[in-house]
């Protein structure tokens, strides 16, 4: 085999694991996120109890699909066949999973250390709750609980009295009780998760 | 057939997304229960209405998944060979979705009704908004698995419920509390003398219904249902117009008029019998009211809560039934001392007489205007408020 034909060979493979079940769906998330990093709009949500209204900015809420999509980066195209392969598979995947996580946290840093680290945190844990339903429910609902939660949290979890404990990715900036719900929220669903899923999965 | 749905209930998608529509659907019940709202039943249903139409996207990509996994586990294929048929088994996995989010919304709203007061007002007319929310719903899953049987592909689900979720959000918002595209009117309390907008409720109902005949006659997607699609297609038209023109306000005024009364000293009082509570204390406000207008101003005799009609010359005494406190049913009593004009140039000659009101009763929180009129020499002030008074009850003639 000639080098030129194994280079190509080598870089195939690399494309092959790094583009795992499929890399449009977050590249194009992380893109929205940067673009939405750049131009900093707020978008106003429609709360129901803060008839005074409140915005949030959109990248904020980009982290749901960001998240979403991040989680699908865990996903193999042949998901049976990895097992048996000698490489690293669940660290490459893991390492596919958080590329996405961590382009958006540093597409944020410009606007501030303290949202930067509010939306890495956001992030964390909307991945966290995709992993969770992931593992329960297979990678084709696992968006569903981060969708109900920032669902939720937009129309009900703000009050003319505030954001609610609960409603966490909508704090613009998060109370101490919030950042602990959600390491609790993180720690709870990251061990939910852990255990291998039986069988080859659904999606 | 049951049998057959029973399985589809049970199993796979419809089960994971159902079960947690309903926890969901639960927790957020809860949660929005807790929040103050106004005694009686439009308020809590209202909420349960924007509730369920919040969650009622994710039973969309719920459906789209569901259909993808049948559609790619080639059971579609197989069930198209059996009597019931592809388009049997795609009704089928609707009624699945559907019904488990039937029971989320259900869920939800038994929550939030068991966490409000029911002792207020209710009325059969109220029943159009769960119904109003129960149809989208319905809808909604529908749609879900339509776009599943087009695209079967792990994504559609996703993608699909994504965007439903921000465009229902969106549009929320944006509509505010018009209430046109979606049944949901946030920012719209009940007060005691208001009803839900019938017409409009079930003009959104037979658009959703329409709608969803079409896609049920869809499901086969194969020639030869083309007569019953154009004949939905029809009435979707049809009640997608009738939706449009009906009158976009979501609210109506109760009727009929129940009022309960008090006198005394010459100054009559009316309110709801739900707002009962207010009618003393409001009774003293306006006392108190005109004790500070005294004889330099015409005030009224009669004075009814928002909603109720009353003699000419009456005035309407507009506080928020939600919580009647004494400063509260002041503040209206000040409002109520002449009557709202309804143009700018009357507002403007009717704010500066509130101050001047409010000077006179508390002057900690009157404006500085309003402070240097009520120093002025008695003939001054007469002359002062007998101008605006004449603006602001002529100008909007």
């Amino acid at each position: 085999m000639s080098l030129r034909r194994a280079t190509l060979d080598r870089l195939r493979t690399a494309w092959t694991l790094a583009r795992g079940w499929s890399l449009l769906p977050a590249a194009l998330a992380v893109a929205g996120a940067g673009v939405a990093a750049v131009l900093d709009p707020s978008v106003p949500l429609p709360a129901y109890f803060a008839p005074r209204g409140y915005a949030v900015p959109l990248l904020q809420l980009l982290t749901l699909p960001v998240a979403v999509t991040a989680v699908l980066c865990l996903e193999e195209p042949a998901h049976e066949l990895w097992r048996t392969s000698d490489r690293p598979m669940r660290v490459i995947a893991a390492a596919r999973a958080l590329v996405p996580l961590a382009l958006t946290t540093l597409a944020a840093l410009p606007l501030g250390l303290t949202r930067a680290v509010t939306i890495a945190v956001v992030l964390a844990a909307l991945a966290a709750e995709a992993l969770l339903l992931r593992r329960f429910a297979g990678p084709g609902l696992a968006w569903m609980l981060p969708a109900l939660h920032v669902a939720g949290a937009s129309v009900f979890g703000v009050t003319d009295e505030g954001v609610q404990l609960w409603a966490w990715p909508v704090a613009v900036e998060p109370s101490p009780p919030q950042l602990v719900l959600v390491a609790v929220t993180i720690t709870a669903c990251l061990t939910a998760a852990h255990r291998r899923r039986r069988g080859a999965g659904h999606r | 057939m049951i049998r057959a749905w029973w399985a589809e209930f049970r199993h796979g998608a419809p089960l994971a997304a159902g079960l947690l529509t309903l926890l969901a659907g639960v927790a957020l019940g809860a949660t929005v229960g807790r929040q103050p709202m106004l005694p009686g039943c439009a308020d809590p249903l209202n909420a349960g209405l924007v509730l369920g139409v919040t969650v009622s996207p994710l039973a969309l990509g719920a459906a789209a998944v569901h259909v993808a996994r049948l559609q790619n586990g080639r059971l579609l294929a197989l069930a198209g060979t059996s009597p019931r048929g592809r388009g049997g088994t795609l009704r089928l996995a609707w009624a699945a979705i559907a019904a488990w989010q039937l029971l989320g919304y259900a869920g939800a709203q038994l929550f939030i009704l068991g966490n409000t007061s029911l002792h207020g007002y209710c009325s059969p007319a109220m029943l159009v908004l769960p119904a109003a929310g129960m149809g989208f719903s319905i809808l909604m899953s529908g749609i879900g698995v339509l776009l599943g049987a087009i695209r079967p592909h792990w994504a559609t689900g996703a993608i699909a419920g994504a965007m439903a979720l921000f465009v229902v959000l969106g549009i929320q918002r944006l509509e505010g509390p018009a209430g046109r595209l979606v049944p949901t009117f946030i920012f719209t309390y009940y007060q005691p003398f208001l009803d839900p907008n019938v017409a409009l409720n079930l003009a959104h109902l037979a658009f959703y219904l329409a709608a969803g005949a079409m896609i049920w006659a869809l499901l086969p997607m194969r020639r030869g249902a083309g007569l019953a699609v154009v004949a939905a297609a029809a009435a979707v038209l049809g009640s997608g117009v009738l939706a449009h023109v009906v009158d976009g306000d979501p609210v109506q005024h109760r009727r009929p008029e129940l009022r309960r009364c008090l006198s005394a000293d010459g100054v009559q009082l009316c309110v709801w019998p739900e707002s009962e509570a207010a009618l003393h204390p409001g009774l003293v406000a306006i006392q108190r009211s005109k004790a500070v207008v005294g004889d330099r101003l015409p005030t009224p005799s009669t004075f009814q809560q928002e909603g109720l009609t009353g003699p000419a010359g009456s005035s309407t005494l507009r506080f928020d039934a939600r919580e009647i406190t004494t400063a509260e049913l002041q503040h209206a009593a000040h409002r109520a001392m002449v009557p709202q004009p309804a143009c700018q140039a009357g507002l403007e000659a009717w704010f500066s007489l509130l101050d001047w009101i409010v000077a006179g009763s508390e002057p900690g929180y009157a404006a500085p205007e309003a402070l240097a009129i009520r120093s002025l020499p008695d003939g001054q002030q007469r002359t002062w408020l007998a101008a605006r008074y004449t603006a602001a009850t002529t100008a909007c003639r």
